[in-house]
Order: C-alpha cells, then structure tokens, then sequence
C-alpha cells in the first residue's frame, strides 16, 4: 500500500515539473514592433547658412591673422593697419 | 521502506532541478551586420561616444530564471553597454553611406548624442510556454551648429522562443535580434530627418580658384 502511495506521489510530482518545463517547447514568434517614438519632436529646426562670398573667408583668415601677429607685437601699429588696408581692399 | 524514501528524494530534486539555473549568463554585445541600410550619401555626422547610461538597472544587462519564474542569477554584459550601443549606431550610419566623424567644424554637419535607457534579456515564463526577450530602449539628441534641436526615443525587442534557457544562445539570439531592429530603426530615422532639412551634414561646395589672381 506505501509504495503504491510512493508511486502516486512520484507521478504526481513528474507531472508538475514536466508542466513547469514545457516553456521549452515554445514556438518562435516574430520581432516586435517598435514601440518608441513615431516621430522626430523638433525643438528647434536649422536655419539656412548662406554660401560665403567668393575668397571672403580667405579675408577674415588674413584678418584674423595679422590681429594675432599685432597682439603678439610680431607687427607694429602702422605694419598692422598697412595690412589691414591691403586685406580689405580686396573686397 | 528507507531506500524508497531515499530514492523518492533523489527523483524529487532531480525533477524539480530541471527548471532551475543557477549560474550566470555571460553576454557578448552583439554587432549586427546582415541587413542593409543605405541613405547616407556621405552627408557628415558626429555620434558621440559613449552614450549615457540611464538605465534603471546598471549592475546586469538581464536575469536567468527556473521554472517557477524566480530570478536565479545574472546575465552579465561582458563589455560596456554604453560604448557598445554609440559604436554600433556608429557602425550602423556608415554601412548606410554616412561619413562618421569623431568632430567636425562644420556648422551643417550633425552630432548625435544618445542615452540608453534599457537593456535587459530575461526569460518570460508561461504556464506552458516561454521565451526569451531582449529589451532595448535609447534616446537621441541630434544637433547641428546651425540650429538644429531633435531627438526621438527609439524601442526594440528581440524574442527566441523553442530553445532551453539555461544556455547562453537564446540569450545572444534574442539580443542580436533587438539590436538589429534598434539599428535600423535609428539610421533609418536619421536618414528621414536629414532629407527634411537637406543643408544638414552636406560638404562645402568646392571652391574655385581662378589663375592669376
């Protein structure tokens, strides 16, 4: 009669872990859909830069240069406007 | 009557051991590379590296779990997340034609910052099925010198079903399918929003230089 009981009990118990293992045998699903944001929120959009005059940067590059030589006392005050002169008189 | 106890006990554990699983789960951030993307037509663009980790769990990347749905151990990230997901965006925008920069001074090209705010692989457990799903969640932030203020937060899940959890492949699996999905999802984003605004991330036109002068 016990191990008929012991026997019962041992079914019993194989049937719940088979139960709790039958995750193993799933299906394979497919991806899910993205569920983040459908759109970009554009706080701020970019304003259009227009094209830079022909050889106007080469001017401020210049410019910035000789502003730099003067700081360092590479040019004196006279060289330094002389040269300014030239640079703008391209323009 | 002793040994039937004994061996009852022996059935017992080895049955209910089944579902349980103990150890870690080491996880290689995968790089996705079969699938196509294009649209970058060499337009310039800065991804910041790394993204900031916003992620409500920093310490692992997912869970193993038994049978009875009870979080067992860890899925560890073997490299930093976060280094991880701005090189694959990176990696990403370059296989769809963009010029991927690490800075640039022109006012039109595109910087992209991001935040990762989820990662996390764990298996789903049903009464008589389960899977395994891979969470990925990042938010993006594109700006540009010329004014540009975007950002969108992007969401991916990997799933692998039919396979036991308690090795590593379903856990890679379901992350290198997020992964992908996330991918592309952001680069094809990025794309639709620089066809809005078509100055953005464009070269200079080469300047000409007339002889003699």
């Amino acid at each position: 009669m016990n191990r008929r009981r012991l026997l019962a009990v041992t079914i019993l118990v194989a049937a719940l872990a088979a139960t709790s293992c039958a995750r193993h045998v799933v299906a394979e699903r497919a991806l899910a859909d993205s569920l983040g944001d459908r759109d970009w929120t554009v706080e701020r959009e970019p304003v259009a830069v227009p094209p830079a005059p022909q050889g106007s940067s080469d001017v401020v590059e210049r410019l910035r240069a000789i502003e730099a030589l003067h700081a360092d006392g590479l040019l004196d005050d006279a060289e330094y406007e002389e040269k300014r002169r030239e640079i703008l008189e391209e323009l | 009557m002793d040994r039937s106890v004994a061996s009852l006990a022996a059935v017992l554990a080895s049955l209910l051991g089944v579902g349980c699983a103990f150890s870690d789960v080491p996880l290689t951030l995968p790089h996705p590379t079969d699938y196509e993307l294009a649209g970058g037509r060499q337009r310039e663009i800065v991804v910041a590296s790394p993204f900031r980790d916003g992620r409500t769990i920093q310490d692992r990347c997912g869970m193993q779990k038994n049978g009875y749905n009870m979080d067992t151990a860890d899925a560890v990230c073997e490299t930093d997340p976060t280094l991880w997901i701005a090189k694959v965006l990176a990696d990403g925008l370059s296989r769809a034609g963009f010029r991927v920069v690490e800075e640039s001074s022109r006012p039109s090209a595109l910087r992209t910052e991001g935040e990762l705010l989820m990662l996390f692989v764990e298996p789903v457990i049903g009464f008589w099925s389960g899977s395994l799903e891979a969470d990925l969640e990042v938010h993006l932030r594109l700006t540009s010198a010329t004014g540009l203020v975007a950002e969108r937060t992007f969401y991916a899940k990997g799933w692998k079903g039919g396979q036991m959890f308690s090795t590593r492949t379903p856990f890679q699996t379901a992350l290198s399918r997020a992964t992908e999905k996330l991918v592309k999802d952001m680069v094809s984003a990025i794309v639709e929003l620089l066809d809005r605004y078509p100055s953005l991330g464009r070269a200079a036109p080469p300047r000409v230089v007339v002889a003699g002068r």
